[in-house]
């Protein structure tokens, strides 16, 4: 037998030599030390190769390939987190410092608080307001106000006033002009103290009207369902008449496992085309609740295609938007247009967030 | 004999997504890749499914492929991939480029001998590497035995520059 060649060895490492041709390898391969040498390099080769092409594993389904950007777009939001907090905390000292400025200031300068009366009496309503703001706010609106006379007492511009205000009070029926000032000085301090707290009072309605977001109380998830049943209109399918309706594959959320596949009119598909059937892909959400994938390909035809995006123009739709829309019971859905045109509706009881994320999974 | 696409999807689904992993090294790619293929197997049931569905499979990637080009997307995948690189535990980032260089030695391959490796690590026997390609059955021994050595050695190769690199 004439010496090996490469390709036949690797026929024989790989099984694909009949009995009779290995028989006869095998005894040209006990006489031939060049032939040995070409099939140890052989079997080296087959062994390594297999070893990188087996190394090559798909990823998990659900686990994005690219994970770079999304940390890197997670730490850009913190960085803003930490800028709106650095401002609001500049605001507030700011804000805190303008306050302690104020109160010496009233005191201090007796043109000032002339200034400040015939602000006073030039806009009566701005003062008068003000109880009526005390008394439309609660009771903890006026604790928090309690400490802000005993503030100003402290600040040595108040004290100066509430002193002077003391002599004069000492000295009934002596209207002197000194007594005028320190009369002027005390009510101006009062009317900078009252409008301070009564823009304090509105920013507290305000917030008690919208409180922030982290303190909402969210509704608890409704209780596990096992709806089984068929909506009213649609029909059971076979994957093959999905993938025939849509004319093409069925999308899919990827990780998660298709209870049932329905058939129904496009009719009540907002934004689809209601003279195609839209496919239902049903599955069941964490908690046990029906997640509804709605699709419809978009005509692949520029006269279909207008036409399909024009009636998703209706819901203001491009591909690539998404539009969250509540729906009864609490559900609600997630409506957007795929950049390979299908028009696509997640509906189920999970947050908008979470619809987004399961929408990311939709291929 | 008939298949059900329900049956063909359930044998050939997983097997056809990793080929076709391992051929674009983009998995979202693969998924969208077998779905397609599945959905042409409705249209035209195959007599002989394997050969036929990875036939189909790999000549949606060389489409796919010059579409890409042309698109300018391969540019832009490689530039997304190479995001991944962030330094992270040793081990993971070694894994990562050893990832690199074994996709990296395939790239080097000529695409029929890459194809035929790629099959044969599907489990394909020389037949059905045949039907699929095209090749004659008694040229499937060499073209394994070349695709192997290319492998390898592209792979040993990117593997010393690395290491001359670093």
């Amino acid at each position: 037998m004439p010496h090996l060649d490469e390709g036949y060895i690797h026929a024989m490492l790989d099984g694909e030599l009949t009995a009779a041709d290995r028989e006869a390898a095998e005894q040209h391969l006990r006489a031939c030390t060049e032939c040995q040498q070409l099939l140890a390099e052989a079997r080296s080769l087959f062994a390594e190769a297999d070893r990188l092409v087996e190394t090559l594993v798909p990823p998990p389904a659900g686990k994005p390939v690219r994970q770079a950007a999304p940390i890197r777009a997670r730490r850009k939001n913190y960085q803003w987190l930490g800028w709106a907090a650095t401002v609001v905390v500049a605001m507030g000292l700011g804000y805190y410092g303008s306050a302690l400025r104020d109160r010496p200031q009233a005191a201090a300068s007796d043109d000032s608080a002339l200034k400040q009366e015939a602000l006073r009496e030039a806009a009566p309503g701005s003062v008068a307001a003000a109880p009526q703001a005390d008394a439309a706010s609660g009771l903890e609106q006026k604790n928090e106000r309690r400490p802000a006379p005993e503030l100003a007492k402290s600040a040595p511009g108040a004290k100066a006033a509430e002193s002077t205000a003391t002599t004069s009070a000492n000295a009934p029926g002596d209207l002197t002009m000194r007594g005028q000032r320190s009369d002027a000085l005390e009510r101006s301090a009062e009317e900078g103290q009252m409008l301070r707290d009564k823009e304090r009072d509105e920013k507290d309605a305000k917030a008690q009207a919208e409180p922030p977001g982290r303190l909402v109380e969210l509704p608890m998830p409704k209780p596990k369902v096992l709806n089984t049943e068929i909506p009213t209109g649609f029909r059971a399918s076979s994957l093959e008449e999905a993938v025939r309706v849509l004319g093409g594959s069925v999308l899919l959320i990827d990780g998660m496992t298709p209870q049932m596949v329905l058939v129904g009119p496009g009719a009540g598909f907002a934004g689809g085309n209601p003279n195609r059937d839209v496919i239902r892909v049903v599955y069941d959400d964490p908690p046990g609740r029906q997640l509804w994938l709605d699709q419809q390909r978009i005509e692949q035809s520029p006269e279909g295609a207008a036409q399909a995006l024009g009636a998703a123009n209706k819901l203001n739709l491009l591909p690539g938007d998404t539009l969250v829309m509540p729906g009864p019971d609490g559900a609600s859905s997630l409506n957007w247009v795929s950049q390979t045109m299908f028009r696509l509706e997640l509906r189920g009881f999970l947050p908008a967030d979470s619809l987004r994320v399961l929408a990311r999974r939709v291929r | 004999m008939a298949h059900t696409v329900e049956s063909l999807y359930a044998t050939y689904h997983e097997s056809l997504v990793r080929m076709l992993y391992r051929r674009t090294g983009d998995r979202d790619r693969a998924e969208d890749l077998a779905q397609e293929v599945f959905a042409r197997a409705l249209t035209t049931p195959p007599d002989n499914p394997r050969p036929w569905l990875f036939a189909v499979a790999l000549n949606l990637v060389r489409d796919d492929g010059r579409r890409a080009v042309r698109q300018g997307r391969r540019l832009q995948l490689l530039k997304a991939e190479s995001t991944t690189t962030s330094p992270g535990p040793e081990h993971e980032y070694e894994k990562e480029q050893q990832l690199r260089a074994i996709r990296a030695a395939l790239d080097e391959m000529n695409e029929r001998d890459r194809d035929v490796l790629l099959l044969k690590a599907e489990g394909f026997n020389y037949d059905e590497i045949a039907a699929t390609t095209g090749l004659a059955k008694g040229a499937i021994g060499t073209t394994l035995a070349r695709a192997r050595r290319r492998l390898v050695e592209a792979y040993r190769k990117q593997d010393r520059d690395r290491y001359a690199a670093s």
